[in-house]
């Protein structure tokens, strides 16, 4: 039996994408409010805008209501639009100290300048699914409404708490740590213009991690820490913050910096205990992880692999890995592509089977013959 | 009539109908209306493709050359290095064999040509050429009625666009917002007046 390719057109492909939306449209329950997004699925979006690149939290909850939750999708609708908007202009660099923290955490070191601030956090708290009644969940909520502006108007931490000085700033005092820090101040490199390769600067890895999938982050840590890479080490963190920082832009009319808008990032410095041959045992290093809102898994995967990879110089496929496999909309793009249309490539596969078949059995046939 | 720094939305409903054009080479489609009705039409792609990123050139409009480049913040560079270039007649042979196709590796740096252009359905008569447009995205029989002068601007972007996959990229706008994209595969051949492809049946 032959193979016979069947054709779509484009009537079928409209009415496809008809269905998804009117699916998405027309429902029987509440229409999903952007701000109930914003506020009920927070991380989500957090997790939207960082593997997007783009902080705009309306769009992002816009982009998980169009995709109905499919966070890949969603990075997609958003990267979709950002190239599609001009560039006004380039930002000041920020000193990461210029943060504001809302939670901060130091497991290093239980006292610690500005103390441990814990913030928003389930680390602590055992899991169970919450199965209130609705009426009942409501009738909390409006009770604690009351104890929010309560805690809110209550709450006002000295600066000390607010922007606290840092664990590896007391390490540096006991010359405890490796310093790397450069003196000079190259051009970042922008993941955004052109795809980086390996060998890449760090700004060019730490660019892509930040933007990188959360759970291909994740599982590349795990596999570097724990996996087939056996790559052991010590891992502590020296500090987890989630914070947020200023975005700073210079005025094209008066030329003085002024700040545009905040954003929230969480912000990890790992601590690293170096026992290589090559390296000063003495001493520490430190692995540095920052991306968009709060989203300390991937912030801690992206400061363990950043010291990994330093220390790992090129040996292991590590650096190739982080930099051309851990990015949503390429990996999923690829794989996503296998639904479309083959025909033509399978068609081929299929008579390069026949032929090898055919010619196999004219050698057969003249062999007998022989 | 001022030029004037497009919104978000403004830039990306351009940026649809740009892209709409170009996904069905011959066909017209329509810039925003409320947008032509403010500024003139053929700076509207201008407005919303460059940035300060990018390069520009619109030499026979070295105000409105000055006025996009103010508000987008995009670098004005001679025509043969621009990525962006606007023109309100039809270039000459060599400002078009003289534009950026691109490399090999980089085919995406050919020049976005925007060129001013009268839509017409005036069917092929003596002072006019029919032509009939193929490649991908062409709806079939799709064609094309020009100028002389067009016709003459056409043959030379043929050379331009003979060694894929390097080549320039044009849209043709009129004055009323209809814009006809014409990547670089889109392949033109003029037809005779009973409608075929001279040497084709």
């Amino acid at each position: 039996m032959g193979y016979v390719s069947a054709r779509g057109g484009l009537d079928a492909i409209r009415a496809a994408e008809k269905l998804v939306r009117t699916k998405r449209l027309v429902s029987d329950s509440n229409w999903l409010e952007e701000e109930q997004i914003l506020d009920k699925l927070r991380l989500l979006v957090d997790r939207v805008m960082g593997e997007a690149g783009l902080w705009e939290p309306q769009l992002a909850s816009k982009a998980i209501r169009q995709s109905e939750g499919d966070a890949t999708e969603a990075v997609h609708l958003l990267r979709a639009y950002r190239s599609t908007l001009p560039r006004l202009a380039y930002s000041e660099a920020t000193d990461v100290n210029d943060a504001q923290v809302m939670r901060r955490i130091v497991p290093a070191f239980q006292r610690v300048p500005g103390n441990q601030l814990l913030g928003r956090s389930v680390d602590y708290t055992a899991r169970f699914l919450e199965r209130t009644a609705d009426a009942d969940a409501r009738e909390e909520a409006e009770k604690l409404r009351g104890a929010e502006r309560e805690i809110v108007e209550e709450k006002n931490p000295p600066a000390e708490e607010i922007s606290p000085r840092r664990l590896i700033d007391l390490l540096r005092d006991m010359d405890m740590l490796i310093d790397r820090r450069r003196t000079d101040d190259p051009e970042p490199f922008d993941i955004t213009r052109t795809p980086a390769r390996p060998p890449a600067p760090r700004s060019a890895l730490l660019s892509s991690m930040s933007r990188a999938d959360t759970g291909a982050l994740v599982n590349q840590w795990y596999r570097n820490i724990l996996g087939p890479d056996g790559y052991l080490h010590e891992v502590t963190l020296g500090e987890v913050r989630h914070a947020t920082l200023p975005l700073n832009v210079r005025h094209p009319v008066t030329g003085d910096v002024v700040t545009v808008t905040h954003i929230r990032v969480s912000e990890v410095e790992a601590i690293e205990d170096l026992e290589g041959i090559d390296e000063d045992r003495t001493r520490f290093d430190v692995g540095y992880g920052l991306c968009f809102g709060h989203n300390e898994r991937k912030a801690i995967a992206m400061a363990n692999l950043d010291i990994a990879c330093h220390r790992d110089a090129g040996h292991t496929q590590l650096e190739q890995s982080l930099l051309l496999t851990t990015d949503a909309l390429d990996s999923a793009g690829f794989l996503e592509h296998l639904k479309l249309p083959h025909y033509v490539t399978f068609r081929s596969m299929i008579e390069r089977k026949l032929a090898v078949r055919k010619m196999r059995s004219n050698e057969a046939s003249t062999h007998d013959g022989a | 009539m001022r030029l004037t720094t497009l919104t978000s939305k403004e830039s990306t409903l351009v940026f649809r109908a740009l892209l709409t054009a170009f996904a069905f080479p011959g066909r017209v489609s329509q810039l925003p209306r409320e947008l032509v009705a403010r500024m003139p039409a053929l700076c509207l792609p201008m407005l919303a493709l460059t940035d300060i990123e990018t390069t520009m050139c619109a030499p026979d409009q070295p105000e409105l050359q000055a006025e996009i480049a103010t508000i987008t913040g995009a670098r004005t560079v001679a025509s043969r290095e621009a990525q962006f270039v606007m023109h309100d007649a039809m270039p000459t042979d060599e400002t078009t064999l003289n534009l950026h196709r691109g490399t090999t590796y980089q085919p995406e740096l050919g020049c976005r040509l925007v060129l001013a252009w009268t839509v017409t359905t005036v069917p092929a008569s003596p002072d006019s050429t029919q032509l009939r447009l193929s490649g991908p995205g062409v709806v079939s029989g799709t064609t094309l009625t020009v100028n002389s002068a067009s016709a003459a601007f056409l043959a030379a972007r043929s050379v331009a666009n003979s060694r894929p996959p390097m080549g320039i990229d044009c849209w043709l706008v009129s004055a009323t917002g209809e814009v006809i994209g014409l990547p670089r595969t889109t392949q033109i051949e003029a037809m005779d007046f009973a409608g075929s492809v001279p040497g084709k049946n």
